[in-house]
């Protein structure tokens, strides 16, 4: 039996089976399979594995190509003046501005502090060194960027905990709440193959009742 | 004669025991059985609205004919201020903008029930009940804390003025927007805490609510992208989110909004996540109160908080209060907030959902915790610190990317149960498009891990929308023949809701480009240049021609002439400025010279810093800087207002379905009659 949906020819047919035990009992299912091209690799004669292969490859050079021009790419070094200033300032925070760095304070302090860090560096002083040098006469408030030790390290882990966690709990309240409807009804391979082949007219049902549902619940 | 103002000081006096009628009579109405009660209740609200309205025009009306015998009116303006900065001034302080709050509070609650009443009239009298508890709160406030309309013992001859750096056309629309997008979140807490009260638990609470939490979510998100906006043309950093306190306090509560926004998709078609939402609902309130008191107390120090006051204790107890009522009352209902159904897969949109939830509650957490880190820090040992912009970029950057990656990949999930073999399949063309948008990212030398990353997701974002646009699209044009623009049209007019939504998407798609571009390939120098001299920035050369000063009735300005030129060809001119505002000579604002350059889509953006006299004329202190995709930002503020208006707008009512009774069952039914 053949069906027009859409464009394509899609071949119906009933397939006969039994069910597993104990519901043993013959059933009639419907199989449906499309015909004629519709993909691009059915117009290169290939079939379904081969068609994945052929996506896999073509996302792969991508990644491949990808790959080889970030390596090729010249390396960008941090050895202008300027920008080694502006790292460093940009660390730290404008003493006499309200959260803005000494690397975009347009403050005269700020201005100064960027000529000291130029100095400094011209003097040949490490960014370890010069930061250390603020936070000895500012205090630890000058740190744009909380430290990761002491004190200061849990305002970066209380975030990673609660995603932990948080993870931890959804992963854990999905499973808990899909285990029990799994076990309600197994599904088998035959339904599994079905879901799969249905989903596009589920998609296609989901497309027309929104339509509708959108009217409805309005 | 008494002045005008005197008349809105009664009605704001009045306004309060109005608003408390209203908290009571609408439960007692439904104890009592009582429709006049209900509707009494009703009119308290329209009453409010119509008092404070009055208090509000009076307190216009005292700015424009400077009656400096009003002490806020002193405080804000001065007899040389511009009109429109002088209604601008209403908001410009802590009382009238908490005034402006309860305002617009009171007109909103009037809309809401004027709008919702048929649709959720059972849960009205509690949804009445609480909108106009928070209205007390904030009248109580104005009452007896912070009066916008008190008078002075003696009437001064001048103002002292508005805070230059508030004068600037940004004034007009970011404060009023970012206030009004906190307020408009107490509409889903009433509906949600009137489900709570009523028991009525299920779906009606959230389909009426839906649309509120939309026109919330677009006016805060408007406020936000207009205070980039702001900061970008007026504070001269060079940037525009500078993860400031109170910025951070008003990025909250849109990010749990967004997260209650999706998460109730979840609840309507599968009757699950009814605690979360209910939570959602309260904590996206707590931050918006939290988000005023803020702005308005001072508590954290911050280029926005222009006023310090006494009204901390009042919004930190209304802030305990309101969390402990409201959840000690979710805790008390939760008996009757089971699920209806349960997860059928681990792959499915309801996990995406959460997944989605997870990751903007976490994102929201990391603000607030870099946000009060260092007030925890000075309590607990005296220490001051400062959590900042790299902190906020570490821990938001993968949080974001992840989002936007999951924004790629859940619109192409079904519901209940995806098909892996489905989803891969549909997510091919995405994935070949983002890999070929960051291969082309990378060959125009953009080199950078994040950058690329960034690039990545959100080019899978886009093309995810635009193949789910062309799905649509071709299902229509296939079943009802349509030509494609057509198609296009209808489609989008049929599913405001969901193809509206995609275009808030695409919004972000271009928000998160703008963003990716200019925070990893801005450029800048800081130059001094003497008449004439010229400077080097990535491929512009700018030359600086000169100084000139002028006199306005305000301020006397400064200004440096330059011209940029690209591959010897003249591009700009830039004029940036240095003003200093009468009354405020200690605090020159800067005038920043921004020329989009359209090709590179680069930002030319020039700041006077200072200058010198010398011999040879005045040397100019110039900070420049190259802002690359900065304009796309605006561009999705742009989309995402027209996708959020798509979203809001009605949809045509459908025709009601006509039952024909044959006449026989007519005439039966009239005999029996």
């Amino acid at each position: 039996m053949k069906h027009e949906l859409w464009s394509r020819t899609w071949r119906v047919r009933l397939r006969r089976r039994r069910l597993p035990a104990p519901l043993d009992l013959p059933v009639t299912t419907i199989v449906w399979k499309a015909q004629g091209p519709r993909r691009p690799g059915y117009a290169l004669g290939l079939r379904s594995r081969a068609r994945v292969g052929l996506w896999g490859g073509v996302c792969g050079a991508l990644v491949l190509l990808l790959a080889l021009a970030w390596l090729a790419a010249p390396v960008v070094h941090a050895d202008d003046l300027d920008e080694r200033v502006r790292q460093i300032a940009s660390q730290l925070q404008c003493p006499v501005c309200q959260s803005v760095s000494v690397a975009d304070s347009p403050a005269e302090l700020a201005r100064q502090m960027r000529g000291v860090i130029r100095e400094k560096l011209e003097r040949g002083e490490t960014p370890e060194q010069i930061i250390q040098y603020f936070v000895d006469r500012y205090g630890e408030g000058v740190l744009l960027n909380p430290p990761k030790r002491g004190f200061a390290l849990g305002a970066w882990l209380a975030p990673l905990a609660l995603l932990l966690v948080g993870g931890w709990v959804v992963a854990s309240f999905v499973r808990a709440h899909t285990r029990r409807a799994g076990a309600r009804e197994a599904p088998d391979e035959l339904e599994l193959a079905l879901t799969a082949e249905l989903e596009r007219y589920r998609e296609a049902i989901r497309r027309e009742l929104d339509d509708r549902l959108g009217e409805l619940t309005r | 004669m008494l002045p005008l103002s005197s008349l809105g000081f009664l009605a704001l006096q009045l306004a309060l025991p109005v608003a408390m009628y209203a908290v009571v009579a609408g439960p007692l109405a439904l104890r009592v059985r009582s429709m006049p009660l209900l509707l009494s209740a009703r009119n308290g609200v329209l009453a409010v609205a119509a008092l404070l309205t009055l208090v509000s025009a009076t307190l216009v009306h005292a700015f424009v004919t400077h009656d400096f015998g009003v002490r806020y009116v002193a405080e804000q303006s001065s007899r040389d201020m511009p009109l429109q900065y002088i209604i601008t001034a209403f908001y410009g302080g802590q009382a009238g903008s908490l005034l402006y709050w309860a305002w617009t509070l009171s007109l909103l609650s009037s809309a809401v029930v004027v709008l919702s009443w048929r649709s959720a009239r059972p849960l009205m009298p509690y949804v009445i009940a609480v909108l106009m508890g928070v209205e007390t709160f904030f009248l109580v406030v104005l009452n007896f804390v912070s009066n916008p309309l008190e008078r002075l013992p003696f009437t001064p001859a001048d103002g002292r003025g508005l805070n230059p750096l508030l004068k600037d056309p940004g004034m007009f629309v970011h404060p009023p927007l970012l206030l009004a997008g906190y307020m408009s979140w107490t509409v889903p807490y009433a509906f949600a805490m009137a489900a709570l009260l009523s028991g009525r638990l299920w779906n009606e609470w959230l389909i009426v609510v839906r649309r509120w939490a939309l026109l919330a979510f677009t006016i805060l998100g408007a406020g936000l992208l207009m205070g980039s906006w702001w900061a970008y043309h007026v504070l001269g950093w060079g940037g525009y989110w500078g993860w400031d306190p109170v910025e951070n306090a008003a990025l909250m509560p849109w990010l749990t909004g967004t997260a209650f926004l999706h998460s109730i998709m979840v609840q309507e078609r599968r009757g699950m996540l009814k605690v979360w939402n209910l939570g959602l609902a309260i904590a996206t309130f707590a931050l918006a109160i939290f988000g005023t008191f803020v702005v308005r107390s001072g508590i954290l120090t911050s280029v926005h908080s222009f006023a310090v006051s006494a009204i901390g204790p009042f919004f930190f107890g209304f802030l305990a209060l309101t969390l402990i009522a409201s959840l000690a009352l979710l805790f008390y209902r939760l008996p009757l907030l089971r699920d209806e159904q349960e997860f059928d897969s681990l792959v499915s949109r309801e996990t995406a959902f959460l997944v989605n939830n997870l990751l903007l509650v976490a994102l929201t957490f990391a603000v607030f915790w870099g946000t009060i880190y260092p007030l925890i820090s000075e309590a607990v040992r005296n220490v001051k610190m400062t959590v900042g912009p790299p902190y906020y970029n570490q821990v938001a950057g993968p949080l974001l990317f992840a989002l936007l990656i999951l924004m790629g990949i859940a619109p192409l999930m079904a519901w209940r149960r995806a098909s892996l073999g489905n989803l891969a399949r549909s997510l091919r063309w995405p994935a070949a498009a983002a890999l070929s948008g960051t291969m082309l990212a990378a060959l125009a030398g953009a080199l950078k891990p994040g950058a690329l990353a960034g690039i990545l997701a959100a080019v899978f974002v886009a093309a995810t929308v635009a193949l789910e646009f062309w799905r649509g699209i071709a299902v229509r044009r296939r079943l009802a023949k349509e030509p494609a623009a057509v198609a296009l049209t209808r489609l989008v007019a049929r599913n405001r809701r969901r193809y509206g939504g995609y275009i808030v998407h695409l919004a972000i798609v271009l928000i998160a480009l703008g963003v990716i571009g200019s925070s990893f390939f801005q450029q800048q120098r800081e130059v001094t240049l003497a008449p004439g001299e010229r400077a080097q920035l990535g491929p512009y050369t700018i030359q600086y021609l000169g100084l000139s000063e002028y006199r306005t009735a305000e301020a006397r300005l400064i200004r440096a002439e330059l011209i940029a030129e690209r591959d010897g060809k003249e591009v700009a001119q830039l004029r940036p400025e240095r003003q200093f505002h009468k009354n405020w000579e200690q605090q020159p604002t800067t005038r920043v010279a921004i020329e989009t350059l359209l090709p590179r889509l680069e930002d030319l953006y020039v700041v006077l810093v200072g200058w010198e006299e010398t011999a040879d004329g005045y040397h100019a202190s110039l900070h420049l800087f190259v802002n690359p995709a900065v304009s796309l930002i605006w561009l999705g503020g742009l989309v995402f207002l027209v996708g959020t208006t798509i979203t809001l707008w009605p949809q045509p009512q459908p025709a009601r379905a006509v039952l024909r009774v044959p006449a026989a069952l007519r005439r039966m039914a009239g005999s029996e009659a």
